[in-house]
């Protein structure tokens, strides 16, 4: 489903629906996704339409700009590194492009999630939150509903640590897609209270497209940042 | 050096002579027109790079300070320097008015402190809101009898919107000296509820159950977990206490209020559909004769 497409476009499948449908000036967009239906109509003539994955963190209400990964721990020596592959869910959006700029038709996701809070309340913050196993290799994975982020686990530190979460931030997210939806991600750990993630510009298989991400759709200025700065625990 | 007073001045006298015709002397001093224009331009003038710098402000700094904080900024900035630009156009164009500038400063303070004190308290209180901030714009806040979302935070007043779209008015200074809770300043709160079942109810099941629902929702927090226990035996009933923690800044809106209405509605149905009933009160009375009849039953008489 993920792609560029011109004038029209149609997209059937189990519990997902999607239909840019109508001649010129009397477009409709149609979208089911597990009985939720959305319809408007699109008065002007649009020009391409994009639709790929973007960072998972906008659904249902946009509470929080942090994705949070839990997982079944991995134990890590002083001064090495282990990848490992995990899931995170997938939220899709529809963008109209012309003339360069982007803007968001919808946003829809097959995967329900729920909100969590990484900290204490009066320091913490409001993630979403996903449970994933921990694979060595990349997982199988159906694109529209999960991706594979590639996460590389650096013990920076001067003791044996445990990780069984990470928490990202959407402002450093670069979504890759193709067969998978992917990330690649680095999580260097200084000990069991302190760790940064970050994200590499970097697709998991050759011939994947880099997603128009939100945050460059929405030309929402960052103040220039490298990761986030997980100061709550790691497990 | 020409200073732009005199710059000013000569301009007004090589285009316009007859408005530098000085009146007679009188309290205030020999005050033209062309000197009043002068005062007023300069004013004028502070006015606008008070606006400008504000302008710059807001650009430069948006993305790394609080809304609030930056509006709040941007009105001192403002005031100073028109102030500044008071002073400097005031003495410059008004030569031998010292008294008049004085009169006016004088008068002023006078009005300040004698016709409306509370507009310097509630000013003050401005001042350390913004180095306190207790509340921010967007926040929900509890402020004495009023509650509602912060729309604005200025000098002398803070703006409330009440949760029935009511327009509320606060003078700082009120919001300085009372107990101000705010429900946004903590990423998330708890809300704890109670249910009471039955005594032959399975409350192993009941606890089960209710745990599984709240797995369910989107927005109760999995960490920290919901909290599922039995609190009491009451007379009639088994009272199971649920604690449930929320993102804050969800809670008060629509669907956050949506919510609070329907999860006791919903936690009724799930009970109910495993065969758990909700208590009601109820007492069992004995009769002297069936707690013999009962006795001899059970063999002790």
């Amino acid at each position: 489903m993920y792609g560029m497409y011109e004038d029209q476009f149609t997209y059937q499948g189990q519990d997902l629906s999607v239909a840019i449908a109508g001649s010129s000036g009397d477009r409709h967009y149609i979208r089911e996704c597990i009985g939720n239906r959305v319809e408007k109509n699109l008065a002007s003539d649009i020009g391409k339409i994009i639709i790929n994955p973007v960072e998972p963190v906008n659904l249902p209400d946009g509470l929080t700009n942090h994705l949070e990964i839990s997982f079944d721990p991995v134990v890590i020596k002083p001064g090495d590194e282990q990848v490992v592959y995990l899931k995170f869910p997938v939220e899709t959006a529809v963008f109209l492009e012309s003339g360069g700029t982007y803007d968001v038709l919808d946003i829809f996701s097959l995967v329900s999630t729920k909100y969590s809070l990484y900290g204490l309340p009066e320091t913490g913050c409001i993630t979403k939150w996903y449970r994933s196993g921990v694979y060595s290799k990349i997982p199988e994975t159906d694109s529209l509903r999960e991706g594979v982020v590639e996460l590389k686990l650096r013990n920076l530190g001067s003791v044996w640590v445990e990780v069984s979460r990470t928490v990202f931030l959407n402002t450093d997210m670069h979504l890759y897609y193709g067969d998978i939806v992917s990330m690649a991600a680095v999580m260097d750990i200084w000990n069991p209270k302190l760790a940064r993630t970050s994200f590499l510009h970097r697709p998991l298989r050759s011939n994947m497209t880099p997603s128009v991400e939100l945050y460059t759709a929405r030309k929402i200025p960052i103040v220039q940042q490298s990761g986030y700065m997980m100061e709550q625990g790691i497990s | 050096m020409t200073t732009p007073v005199e710059l000013l001045n000569e301009i007004i006298n090589s285009t316009m002579p007859q408005l530098n015709l000085e009146p007679e002397p009188d309290f205030v001093g020999h005050i033209s027109l062309a000197q009043a224009l002068i005062f007023f331009i300069i004013l004028a003038f502070a006015f606008i790079l008070g606006k400008v710098v504000a302008i710059y402000l807001k650009k430069r700094y948006s993305h790394q300070m609080k809304k609030d904080r930056l509006n709040l900024l941007t009105t001192l900035v403002r005031v100073v320097i028109f102030m500044a630009g008071f002073f400097i156009a005031a003495p410059a164009v008004f030569e031998t008015s010292m008294l008049f500038v004085g009169l006016i400063i004088a008068g002023i303070i006078v009005a300040i402190a004698f016709s409306s004190a509370k507009i310097l308290t509630d000013f003050v209180a401005g001042i350390a809101l913004f180095y306190d901030h207790p509340i921010r714009i967007g926040d929900f806040v509890g402020i004495g009898a009023n509650s509602g979302t912060v729309e604005e935070i200025r000098l002398l007043s803070t703006v409330l919107r009440t949760e029935n779209g009511v327009y509320v008015r606060i003078p700082n200074d009120e919001i300085y000296t009372t107990n101000v809770n705010n429900y946004h300043a903590n990423a998330a709160r708890r809300y704890d509820y109670d249910v009471g079942i039955r005594y032959e109810d399975d409350v192993g099941r009941a606890v089960e159950v209710l745990e599984k629902l709240f797995d369910t929702y989107t927005h109760i927090l999995k960490n920290p977990p919901p909290e599922v226990f039995v609190s009491s035996f009451d007379s009639s009933s088994v009272q199971i206490k649920f604690r449930l923690w929320l993102p804050s800044k969800w809670i008060n809106t629509i669907d956050g209020a949506s919510f609070k209405t329907r999860i006791l509605q919903d936690v009724k149905k799930t009970l109910e559909s495993n065969g758990i009933q909700i208590a009601f009160p109820q007492q069992v009375v004995w009769f002297g004769d069936e707690t013999l009849r009962q006795g001899f039953d059970r063999g002790h008489l």
